[in-house]
Parts: C-alpha cells; sequence; structure tokens
C-alpha cells in the first residue's frame, strides 16, 4: 500500500488489451561445423562436451546396474535408498552448466545427479589447479580427498577433481560418511556448495521458492553469479512454484525499491520430459501445451522465456548465453523450458506401462549420446577412436570410483553403534553471529533520528512508574516494543538481515511490530511480500542458507498451512540434511489471532515441535519477548517464533526492575519462574499465563494454595531441570495452553514429567487446553479458550480437592471422557 | 445547536489515543470530512474527520493528550454557541446508564432463590480461633417436634463440648451432618421448619434453588462430600507421592482416609496421618474383628494426639530429674489444713505453683514460647498452665498472671478452671496463652518421669510423689527426711542444661525455703 504509486482509476479502467510476444521454440539451427567455425568452441570445448555427457550416463548407468543387479562391471553392492535416474537428460545439463561457474548456484530436484554433475564438470574446467585444491583440501579437512586420493596417481588437477566430485556424489548416495554431507542428504539431496552446486530437493517443486530466496540474497547483498532453478515439468504445477514465479516478478523492485533494483538474478529451467512419475504432463495432466507459456501469466516480460531442444547440447548452450547475458543485464527473471526426455523409468521399480516401447525407441534413435559424437566426428572434431577412448575412460573411472564407494574399509558407514549422537550434534549449528557479511548496514537513518526507535526508548519499562503509580498502555513498553527493539538494534548491526511478509513495510506488520522502520530502512531490506506463505518461508530458506539473515512473518499462526512444506520439510531439515554445512539463520514470526473465528484464532506450536530441527518458542511477556528475539536473531538455526495477538500490549509484570534497557539474550530452551510457590506446579504457554495467574491468586487467597508458575516460553529445544524440581517439590502439576487439548505439545511435557517424577506425583500431570473444536466466535471465548475457572475446576477435580470449591462443568468424568475422543470433540 | 467530535474507538481493544496534531485551530471554518487532527494508537497513526459541518468552538485536549476513545475532543457548532455542556462528555455515557440499572434485580434474586419456609440451624462459632467442631450426638431425629431453645445435638471443640439449642421451631426435617463429623463453624447442620418444605438449598454447598436446582445439587453435593470426605476405604488408590512418604514415616498408607479424587490418598492425608500420631500402623488381622472396637478419637483426643506428637517430632527435649526437701512445704501444707476455711483447700501442688511462679521470672528462656526455630518470646509475667486429667483426657487450663497472685488465689483459679474443665464447658480461649506447664502426677505415685512439653511452651515441670530418703545427718549419723521429684522438661533448642538446673535448683531452695520465699 504504498503511497507514492497512485492506482488512478481513468488508468485502470482505461479500454485496452493484453498483448503477448511470441516465444520462440526449438529456433536452434547450426551444425557443430558452424559452431566450430564460428570460433565460439575450440575442438577440445566440443570434446570435452562429449566427455561430459559420458561421465553422466555412464555414472547412472552404474546406479541403474547396481539397483537392478546388485552388480556393475564386477562389482557386487546392495544399494537400497533412492535412484530418481534421468538417463537420456545428459545433453540437457551439460548445456546449462556449460557456462556457469562456482558464483552461480544451481538448485535442483529429487532427479539431479546429472545436473549436479554437469555443473561440477563445469566448474572444474573453468577454476585454476591451486583454487581447485584449495576447495578439496578445505572441504570436510580434506576427508573426502584423502579418500580419493587412495585412488591412486592422477594424470592432472582436473581429473582428481572429477574424481573427487564422482566418488563424494556417489558415497553421499551410498551413505558414506566419506559422502559429501556424511551421508545423510542422499541420493535426493545431494550438492556441493564450493562448485555453486546448491541442494536439490526430494520434494516436487521444493527449488522453485528456495532458488528465488538465493537469488535475492545475491540481489541485496550485491553478491557475483545468478540463481537457477531446476524443476521438471511436473514441478510446474506445483503451487509454490508458482508463488515463487510471482515473488521473482514483483514489481516493486523496479517501481519502489531504491537501490538493488535489478531484475530478479534467476533463471527458472523447466527440464521438460513429458512425464511426471507416470503421468503426462504434456496431454495428460497439464494444460499449457509448452511450459515457457507459464510466465506470460506472471510477468510483461514473460521471462524472456523460450523452449530449447534438450537432445542438443549446443542448443541449450545457445539459448543458455542469451539467457545469462539477459540476467547479467539486470533483466531477470529469465525462463527456459528444456525438452529432453528420459530413457530410464522415475525409478528402478517402474515398469513403463505408462508409453509404448515404440515411443521410447523413437527416442533413442536420436539419443544424444550417439548423435552427438556422430556430428563430431561428421565435421572432423573427433575420430571414432578418440570417442571409443573417452567412452572407454569413463567407464575405468566409474568403475574405480564404485568399488571404492561400496567399499566400507575406504568409505564407511557412520557408526551409530559407536557413536549414537552422531545426528544429533548436527540437528542444529548452535551459533551466534552477530553479522552475517562485514560490511556497513544499509539505513537511511541514523539510530539516534530513527523515531520509531527513540520512541521505544522513551517508554517506562515496566507496569508502575518510579512513584508506584500504574503506567498508561501509551506509556508502556509492551511486548511489542519488546520485539520491535530487538528487530531495530539487529538491523543496524547485520548488514545481511532483511524483513518481510505481508504488510511489513508500510503497515509496519498487521501487528505493528515493524512500525517506524521504513523510515530508516530501504525497500531491499524491509518489503511487503505478496500473500504467498509458501514463497515467503520457502525464500527465506534459500536467503538464510544462501548466508543472509532473514526474519519473516506469516500474519496468523493458522498459515503455517499454507507454508507446510517450507516450515516443516525445508526450514527445519536442511541444516542437518547437509551435515552442518548449511546454517539456517532464519526466524518465522507467527501470531496466534483471537476475535477472528476457526482459521484466524490457533495455537499451532505442536505442529511445529513435533518437527525435528525447528526451535520454537512463544514469549508471553515483554522481558521474554526481548530475550528470546535478540538470542533468535543472533542465532544460526531456524526459529518459530510464536506471538500472540491478546498480549502484544501488556507490560512486564514479573521481572524485576522492569524490561532492561540493556541487550540480553535468554536462551531457547530456558523457562520463567512468574510466581514461587510449594503446593502445585502450573506451567504455562503463551496468554494463558495471565489466566494462570489469575487462578493462582485465587489458590492462594480462597484456598491457602501457594502455585509455582512457571511459564514455557521455550518449547523446543526444553530445559526440564527446572520443571522437574518444581514438580518434585510439589508433587501436582497442572499444564495449560491455548492449544487444542488433543495433540497439545503440553501432552508430550506431561508424558515425559510423568516418567521423571512417577513416584513424587501425587496425582497424574493434568493438561488443560482449548477444546477439540473449531473456535467459535469470539463472543463464546470462555467457552472454548481455558479460563482461571478451568484451571481451578481441573486442580479440585485431578489434583487436590479444595475445601469449599464447587466445580463448574468444566471436567469431565470418564464416561464423558469416552464419549467426547469417540467422536472424536 | 453546538456538536461534539469523539475520540474514535480504532480497534476493540484500543482504549485511548493520544493526539498528533491539530489541523483546524478555534474560530476555523469545517465542514463533514475536514481533518481535524490526527491521533496516533500504539500500532498505527490516524486522522480524524469531523463528523458536524459549523465553526470550531473549542478543543478540549491538546496536541500529545492521551484521550479515551468516545470523548468529545472538540466541539463545532454556530459562533456563540455554549459548549460547555460538551466538554468531558463521552458518546460512552448514554448507554453505559442501561447495564447499571439492569444489575439492581439481579442482587435481589439469591435471596428470593431459596424458596423455603425451613429454617437452617447452623453450627455455631465456640471461640474466636475455632474454625469447624464434631458432632456428638443426636438428640433429635428427623421428624421429631422441636421448639426453639431445644437441645438438637452436642458439639465438641478440640478443647470443649456444647449443646446446640435449635433456634427455629416445627419439625427436624434434614440432617446434613452426622454424629463424628467435622463441620465448619457457621455452616448449616440441619433444617427445622413446617413440614413438607424443601431443604435441599439449605443443604451445604447446594445451589440456589432455582428452577433446575434440583438437577445441579447433585454434583455439587457430591464434590462438597469428596473435599471433606475423609473415611478409610479398603483398597482405595495411594498417589506415588503418598505411598513414598508412608513408607518413609512407616505408615500403611492403605489405613489411611483418602481426600483426593476419587477417594485416592494424597500426600497430605499422610501428611495428616502423621500429624496425628499414626493411629493407622497398628495393621490388625482382618479375621480377628470381633477381638478389638475402632474408636474414633475425640476432637480432643485429636488435638492431643496431634500436639504431643507435634511436641515430640519437632522439639528438642529433654529432662533433668532432681528432688528436695519436702519437710518445710509439708509442715506448712499441715498448717493451713489446720488454719481450716479456704486455706484447708490448698494443696501441695498449688504450692509448688506458687513457687515455681516466683522463680520463672528469674529464667526467662523457660517462661517463654518459640516462635519459630530461630526465636522465642519472652513473657513479662507467669502464664502457668496446669494439666488437668478429664474424662475427655487431658486438658491444660491457663492462670494467668500467676506471678501476681497469692497462693490462695492460685490454688482458687485452679479449682475453678479445673472444674470448668471436667463438665467441658471451659471457654476455649482459656486453654491458651500458657508460658510454662506444670503437671502433677506426685498423687498417683510416680517417682520419675519426662513429661512432654506443651507447645510452643519452652518447659514444663512434671511434680513426682514424695519418698522417704536418707542422707547423713548434722551430727554424722542417718537421717530420714520426705524427697519430693521434680522432672523438668525443656526444649535444647532454646535453653541449655545448665541454665536448666540453676532455674531447678533455684526452684528446689523455693521450696525447702517456701514460708521465706512467702515472705518475699
Amino acid at each position: 500500500m504504498p503511497k507514492s504509486l497512485y492506482v488512478d482509476p481513468s488508468v485502470v479502467r482505461a479500454p485496452g488489451k493484453v498483448t503477448f510476444n511470441e516465444i520462440p521454440v526449438n529456433q536452434y539451427n547450426k551444425t557443430v561445423k558452424e559452431e566450430l567455425e564460428s570460433g565460439k568452441y575450440t575442438k577440445e570445448d566440443l570434446v570435452r562436451i562429449f566427455r561430459d555427457m559420458t561421465v553422466l550416463r555412464e555414472f547412472e548407468t552404474m546406479l541403474n546396474l547396481i539397483k537392478t543387479q546388485g552388480s556393475y562391471n564386477g562389482i557386487d553392492h546392495t544399494y537400497p535408498g533412492p535412484a530418481h535416474l534421468s538417463i537420456g537428460q545428459e545433453a540437457a545439463c551439460v548445456g546449462q552448466a556449460y557456462l556457469l561457474d562456482e558464483n552461480d548456484f544451481a538448485f535442483g530436484s529429487h532427479r539431479s545427479h546429472s545436473e549436479i554433475l554437469a555443473k561440477a564438470l563445469s566448474t572444474i574446467n573453468k577454476m585454476t589447479d591451486e583454487q581447485l585444491m584449495n576447495v578439496m583440501e578445505t572441504f570436510l579437512e580434506g576427508k573426502c580427498l584423502r579418500s580419493t586420493q587412495k585412488l591412486g596417481e592422477t594424470k592432472d588437477t582436473k581429473e582428481l577433481a572429477i574424481r573427487f566430485i564422482l566418488y563424494g556424489t556417489l558415497s553421499e548416495i551410498f551413505a558414506r560418511e566419506t559422502g559429501f554431507h556424511m551421508g545423510m542428504g542422499g541420493s535426493m539431496h545431494a550438492f556441493f556448495l564450493p562448485f555453486g552446486i546448491y541442494p536439490n530437493n526430494a520434494i516436487v517443486g521444493g527449488s522453485g521458492t528456495i532458488s528465488t530466496g538465493a537469488a535475492l540474497y545475491k540481489k541485496v547483498n550485491n553478491k557475483k553469479g545468478i540463481c537457477v532453478c531446476n524443476v521438471g515439468d511436473a514441478a510446474m504445477a506445483r503451487g509454490p512454484v508458482w508463488e515463487a514465479l510471482n515473488f521473482a516478478a514483483m514489481d516493486q523492485y523496479k517501481t519502489l525499491w531504491e537501490s538493488h533494483n535489478d531484475g530478479m538474478p534467476i533463471l527458472y529451467n523447466i527440464f521438460n520430459n513429458s512425464y511426471g512419475m507416470g503421468d503426462q504432463t504434456r496431454g495428460e495432466t497439464m494444460g499449457q501445451g509448452c511450459m515457457s507459456r507459464i510466465a506470460s501469466g506472471v510477468s510483461p516480460t514473460q521471462f524472456h522465456a523460450e523452449t530449447v531442444d534438450g537432445f542438443n547440447p549446443l542448443a541449450v548452450i545457445d539459448a543458455m548465453e542469451r539467457k545469462l547475458q539477459l540476467l547479467r543485464n539486470g533483466q531477470g527473471p529469465v525462463m527456459l523450458e528444456t525438452l529432453t526426455y528420459r530413457f530410464s523409468g522415475h525409478s528402478v521399480s517402474d515398469q513403463n506401462a505408462y508409453r509404448t516401447k515404440e515411443e521410447m525407441d523413437a527416442w533413442k534413435e536420436v539419443d544424444p549420446l550417439t548423435t552427438y559424437p556422430a556430428a563430431l566426428i561428421e565435421a572432423g572434431v573427433a575420430t571414432q577412436a578418440e570417442i571409443d577412448a573417452i567412452l572407454a575412460e569413463t567407464k575405468e573411472r566409474m568403475t574405480m570410483i564404485c568399488k571404492a564407494a561400496a567399499d566400507p574399509e575406504i568409505s564407511p558407514y557412520c557408526d551409530f553403534k559407536k557413536d549414537p549422537a552422531v545426528v544429533e550434534r548436527i540437528m542444529f549449528s548452535n551459533q551466534k553471529v552477530e553479522k552475517m557479511d562485514d560490511r556497513e548496514p544499509e539505513i537511511t537513518v541514523p539510530k539516534e533520528e530513527a523515531e520509531g526507535y527513540q520512541k521505544i526508548k522513551a517508554k517506562v519499562r515496566s507496569t508502575i512508574d518510579a512513584d508506584g503509580k500504574p503506567v498508561s498502555k501509551m506509556k508502556m513498553y509492551n511486548l511489542r516494543d519488546g520485539l520491535s527493539e530487538v528487530i531495530w538494534d539487529r538491523f543496524y548491526e547485520d548488514p545481511t538481515m532483511i524483513a518481510y511478509g505481508e504488510d511489513c513495510r508500510d503497515w509496519g506488520g498487521a501487528f505493528a511490530v515493524y512500525r517506524g522502520m521504513m523510515d530508516a530502512l530501504p525497500h531491499s531490506r524491509l518489503f511487503n511480500s505478496p500473500l504467498a506463505e509458501g514463497a515467503i518461508v520457502g525464500t527465506a530458506v534459500g536467503y538464510a542458507l544462501s548466508g543472509g539473515r532473514a526474519l519473516v512473518e506469516l500474519m496468523y499462526a493458522d498459515f503455517i498451512g499454507c507454508a507446510g512444506d517450507e516450515i516443516f520439510n525445508q526450514m527445519s531439515k536442511w541444516q542437518a540434511m547437509s551435515a552442518g554445512i548449511l546454517k539456517m539463520p532464519l526466524v518465522l514470526r507467527v501470531s496466534v489471532g483471537s476475535k477472528y473465528g476457526a482459521q484466524h484464532s490457533q495455537d499451532w506450536t505442536a505442529l511445529c515441535t513435533h518437527i525435528p530441527g525447528l526451535k520454537v518458542c512463544f514469549p508471553a511477556t515483554p522481558w521474554e519477548a526481548k530475550g528470546l528475539m535478540e538470542t533468535a536473531l543472533k542465532g544460526t538455526d531456524p526459529v518459530v517464533f510464536f506471538e500472540s495477538q491478546r498480549i502484544y500490549d501488556v507490560g512486564e509484570q514479573f521481572h524485576e526492575g522492569g524490561v532492561p534497557t540493556e541487550r540480553y539474550e535468554i536462551e531457547i530452551g530456558d523457562t520463567n519462574k512468574v510466581r514461587d510457590g510449594k503446593d502445585i506446579t502450573i506451567l504455562t504457554v503463551g496468554a494463558v499465563l495471565y489466566r494462570a495467574m489469575d487462578a493462582a491468586k485465587q489458590l492462594s487467597e480462597k484456598y491457602g494454595l501457594e502455585a509455582d508458575v512457571i511459564n514455557l516460553h521455550s518449547l523446543s529445544p526444553l530445559d526440564y531441570t527446572k520443571i522437574l524440581e518444581s514438580v518434585r517439590k510439589t508433587g501436582k502439576v497442572l499444564l495449560v495452553s491455548d492449544a487444542c487439548a488433543r495433540g497439545s505439545f503440553l501432552n508430550d511435557v506431561a508424558r515425559n514429567i510423568t516418567e521423571q517424577c512417577f513416584d513424587d506425583l501425587d496425582a497424574p500431570p493434568a493438561v488443560v487446553g482449548a477444546k477439540n473444536w473449531i473456535t467459535p466466535p469470539f463472543e463464546f471465548d470462555e467457552f472454548f479458550f481455558p479460563q482461571a475457572s478451568w484451571i481451578l475446576d481441573t486442580i479440585h477435580e485431578k489434583l487436590i480437592p479444595l475445601a469449599g470449591y464447587t466445580a463448574e462443568a468444566n471436567v469431565c468424568d470418564e464416561a464423558e471422557f469416552i464419549r467426547r475422543a469417540k467422536e472424536g470433540v | 445547536m453546538a456538536n461534539a467530535v469523539i475520540m474514535p474507538k480504532a480497534g476493540i481493544t484500543v482504549e485511548s489515543c493520544i493526539i498528533g496534531t491539530w489541523e483546524k485551530k478555534v474560530g476555523d471554518p469545517v465542514k463533514i470530512g475536514d481533518i481535524l487532527f490526527s491521533y496516533e494508537t500504539d500500532k498505527a497513526s490516524f486522522e480524524c474527520e469531523s463528523t458536524a459541518e459549523g465553526t470550531l468552538l473549542e478543543i478540549f485536549f491538546e496536541e500529545g493528550d492521551e484521550v479515551p476513545c468516545l470523548v468529545n475532543v472538540c466541539a463545532i457548532g454556530n459562533p456563540g454557541e455554549d459548549v460547555s455542556g460538551l466538554k468531558g462528555g463521552s458518546a460512552a455515557e448514554a448507554p453505559a446508564a442501561a447495564p447499571a440499572a439492569a444489575a439492581a434485580p439481579a442482587a435481589a434474586a439469591p435471596a428470593a432463590a431459596c424458596n423455603t419456609k425451613a429454617q437452617a440451624v447452623i453450627m455455631p462459632k465456640a471461640g474466636i480461633t475455632v474454625e469447624s467442631c464434631i458432632i456428638g450426638e443426636w438428640l433429635k431425629a428427623i421428624g421429631d417436634d422441636v421448639k426453639v431453645g431445644d437441645i438438637l445435638f452436642t458439639y465438641e471443640t478440640d478443647k470443649a463440648s456444647f449443646e446446640c439449642e435449635s433456634t427455629a421451631e416445627g419439625k427436624l426435617l434434614a440432617i446434613f451432618f452426622e454424629e463424628g463429623d467435622e463441620v465448619p463453624c457457621m455452616e448449616n447442620v440441619c433444617a427445622v421448619g413446617p413440614e413438607g418444605e424443601p431443604t435441599d438449598c439449605l443443604k451445604p454447598g447446594a445451589a440456589p434453588m432455582v428452577v433446575e436446582a434440583a438437577v445441579e445439587a447433585a454434583p455439587a453435593a457430591e464434590t462438597a462430600e469428596a473435599a471433606v470426605a475423609a473415611e478409610v476405604v479398603a483398597g482405595a488408590p495411594v498417589s506415588p507421592r503418598a505411598a513414598k512418604l508412608a513408607a518413609a514415616a512407616g505408615i500403611d498408607a492403605s489405613r489411611i482416609a483418602g481426600t483426593g479424587p476419587n477417594g485416592r490418598v494424597i500426600e497430605r492425608d499422610v501428611q495428616q496421618a502423621i500429624a496425628n500420631g499414626t493411629a493407622a500402623m497398628t495393621a490388625a488381622p482382618a479375621a480377628a474383628q470381633a477381638a478389638y472396637e475402632d474408636v474414633k478419637f475425640s476432637g480432643i483426643r485429636r488435638a492431643i494426639s496431634k500436639s504431643m506428637h507435634q511436641s515430640l517430632s519437632t522439639m528438642a527435649q529433654l529432662t533433668h530429674t532432681t528432688s528436695f526437701d519436702a519437710t518445710n512445704i509439708l509442715a506448712y501444707r499441715k498448717m493451713l489444713k489446720n488454719a481450716g476455711d479456704e486455706y484447708a483447700g490448698i494443696t501441695l501442688g498449688d504450692i509448688i505453683l506458687y513457687a515455681v511462679s516466683r522463680t520463672l521470672l528469674n529464667h526467662p528462656d523457660l517462661n517463654a514460647n518459640m516462635l519459630d526455630d530461630n526465636s522465642i518470646r519472652r513473657f513479662s509475667q507467669v502464664n502457668l498452665g496446669v494439666a488437668v486429667d478429664t474424662p475427655r483426657g487431658l486438658m491444660v487450663p491457663t492462670i494467668v498472671g500467676a506471678d501476681k497472685m497469692s497462693l490462695l488465689e492460685i490454688s482458687k483459679a485452679v479449682k475453678e478452671l479445673a472444674a470448668e474443665c471436667r463438665d467441658g464447658g471451659i471457654n476455649p480461649d482459656k486453654l491458651s496463652g500458657g508460658s510454662f506447664t506444670v503437671s502433677n502426677l506426685g498423687n498417683m505415685g510416680v517417682e520419675s518421669f519426662t513429661p512432654v512439653i506443651n507447645p510452643p511452651q519452652t518447659g514444663i515441670l512434671g511434680v513426682c510423689g514424695t519418698t522417704d530418703r536418707v542422707r547423713k545427718g548434722k551430727d554424722g549419723g542417718i537421717e530420714i527426711y520426705p524427697a519430693m521429684g521434680l522432672s523438668l522438661t525443656y526444649d535444647h533448642r532454646a535453653v541449655d542444661g545448665t541454665p536448666a538446673a540453676r532455674f531447678q535448683k533455684e526452684l528446689c531452695q523455693n521450696l525447702e525455703n517456701f514460708t521465706t520465699l512467702l515472705a518475699k
């Protein structure tokens, strides 16, 4: 909603028509000879293109044999994992990679062995021997290199590097400790950052948003190179991919951004082999006919899209050259549809029931692995003997690599028996980094003059002032200020830090956490995103794993569902799947709503705590909010940062002296005891803290019971020390949050308490949550969300009967419990 | 007529806004839709458009002022109009009046809700500190005619027993508590009134009797029962925590009454059992039911049990036993007896009480109460507790200010208090406040014993019997004299051995030279 962009009704309503440019399809028509004569390629270049294609073909042929026959060239090996092969697509991959170097980031799919190897071979060819040795010696402290060197001397460093990349990739696929990521990524997640090979993704289209975020990183931080998003044709049906295209096409880069206003440096490349798994996209499951048509629906530039014949490597290189030129001129994003065909099945169990032998034979007739060398011979670039020698050399090398990767002596598995914590150590990076890049942050107003920041600084940081009088709501430092203050500070410290989400800039965020920041930050650091949660989180994942710090927001926690894959599969998993090579300095703010009914009021902490690899916190006081945000925005781990719309306005009632003016960190995992008592423990999550404190007050005043109230501002990780200590003291524990009771995270806490403190318990832990219903309208809040009376009723009925207390109907007996559970309500 | 422009409500949770800048000044012409001023919440800032037309007549709040939502901010109208009525006004005023009026009849509702002619008789409050009493015996049965003043039931505190007279007339319609039940003071115990009148709404814990009340009353009563029920139930569940505590205390948890959910024995029940002196410890063989009788403790027994156990489990008690030559007091006692009248009633015990009252003030740590582990309260007068044996058990009334009373006054006070204790009619307030206690078992032939301190006092003197002893006489020969034993138990937390012995020594000297003491 920028005021500078006038939405003029006379323009908007004026008659006219939308026009489209023609999209070129398979327009390349040069012969090898013509290319040679034009001087674009040397003979060596043309031969090397063939050599690279043979390496790719042999690698997947080997995998296919290992999978189907358990043997390759006399090497027996059983490999139970996935092998999604792309035999037939080699020319497309080699063509794409030919002009790319280590500064260009390529992202792929679950069928990306050839993309990885082609990008590696191209990069090896461009790097100096010294650079190559440096990469190999420093990567995982030379562990992969030493295993490669055991295979014997090589004629040169490039050959060593080729063996290195083949060995590292194959041992990664074979789940060996000597793989690029200790075998934790495997076939569908193999990559190698020093060569600009970025994560491939087992989620179809998963790279759509991530690669776009990486491009955002390059754009905002002036980094060299472009990004390539490789997806298959079937992935173009997925929403997040469309969200990514739209994110890359936003007008604001041109209309609003004061700097970094070039087009997004990204190439969306669709390897169109006509099939998903067995579904045919062309003619059956999709309707575009030509995938390159898609960008016409996203941007007037149509992403300069074209369709190119991926069975001819030179045609692909020709197209890539033009696309790269556009990107380097700031005219991105661009799109390429690379037509190809997969001879292999989707996986080795594929019976090819969905296509005819006739069709497959027809494509084999034009297999680039036979047509391209024939063209080389015809153009006098190579002889048949030279072609045969390359084939032989490739096979010999592959045999050597396969033997080494299959050999547990050379390529051991991670020993889970000796070291059961091997994966535990790579789940989180647990680092503290003040700035992710060493340069001055871009800001437009110094901190001292930033009005919004100074307003926060001027507030009274407690609920009562120096004279003991209550502070008015307007002057009181509240939970929102706790968040804002830290975000302001971090914007002035970390040059890579950016924040975006729906309505973050002009509106200041739907709940005003970014209020006033637009006056001090350029658009490139704080901007409004499209209403596309998948793209918000997915691009942030890409931004963070590329080396930047991202703070993004989903307006309501309920929208987690719209970004399910991005949060649960991408944000959470890349640190461990890369064996710690990638970092994920990403904080995702989500706000638990109220008043807005069933799709805007849910506490979904349980969904996030269930997923390994995420840190989850939920501050309920300003002191907690400030300390946790400080930690989250210095860390290198993904944090889902829950907030509650009920309590953005609360002041600090518990921390002695109010919220400190100085900086401080609260470890994610700590707990906050807000009340001391000896009789009963009450554990709270979120805004219910204040209702629990009301109950604690009544317990003390009317029933002589003193409650120990501990707020769990962190859910995962969680240090149970103080919780168990309290429960052992009191013997009674009630856990309460606004999440629906069934499947609430607190059930997990209750179970763990029961296990650890069983002999100290005077009653089973009681969990109080919202009803297992939709959230009814706000007018019925008290019937749905836990109230102080529910807490007292539960204590009376389940933990310790209170003398003279009469319970309302908030606790059910066994028959009622069974009925509700049976009916699922 | 001039119109007010109010501070808009910029969101349901917004209670007030701050005025940013005034775009119009007093005297400016204003049209509807003109921006009058900007205002901000902590989340956003807004512009306020005029809702009236005319001249801006007066501005009630300045820039930077915080204004509650819906309160009049300025007045717009024709020049010269009086706007004083709009100042401080609010759009919320008119509707606010309605709920206030509606609230009035609601307050009367509870009174009208219990629609019965029956009246409840409550458990009287038998002393300021008394919170509950135990019902002893019902003297009327349901259906009996009752007049005002008729005795309905007896009840007892831990210190005394009483009779409850009816405060209503009619038939005894309902009894809410049985014999042996502990009832909070002021709680309804029974209902008296015309036959056939409903009584459910008088039942403790019942919901006010409105139409649906009958349905609601049942679970409510159940709950109330759960909160106070304390019966031993065979096979009742025991919480792990309670089981652990019972095992540590050597108590059989299955013989403890559970007050937890579903009758579960929980920690507090075991703690109660420990405090009560572990009645549950002895497990009797189940088959031999005829061989014993289980007797529920009376209130006094329970209090003794609790107090004595607490005394021994919380203090560092030890006892010194000495004796003194009783020749002098025996002679003096004989003299008094011969004197006749009220003097004849003065006993050896009274003489010892007198001597104690005159000796204690020199030993302030023994004339004291422990406040906690770290402090004691020393009394400036002697409030002497006297152990009295009664049919209901041991009672200890207090002679307040014994140090200022004559021997005769002490003697009379003891007799009066003891009599009140034995009839059970003593005011409970006379059973507390002692600074030291004397317990006399001398007439039972006890030669030496370890009296148990009456908490929170720091000492107790046990008076033993008199025995003849021999000693070396002045002429070197053997002489026989009456020796009376004195056993002093003291709390070593407050008093050390030597000072305790010093007290005993001075007491013995005073008793051996009693007539001299009287002269002081």
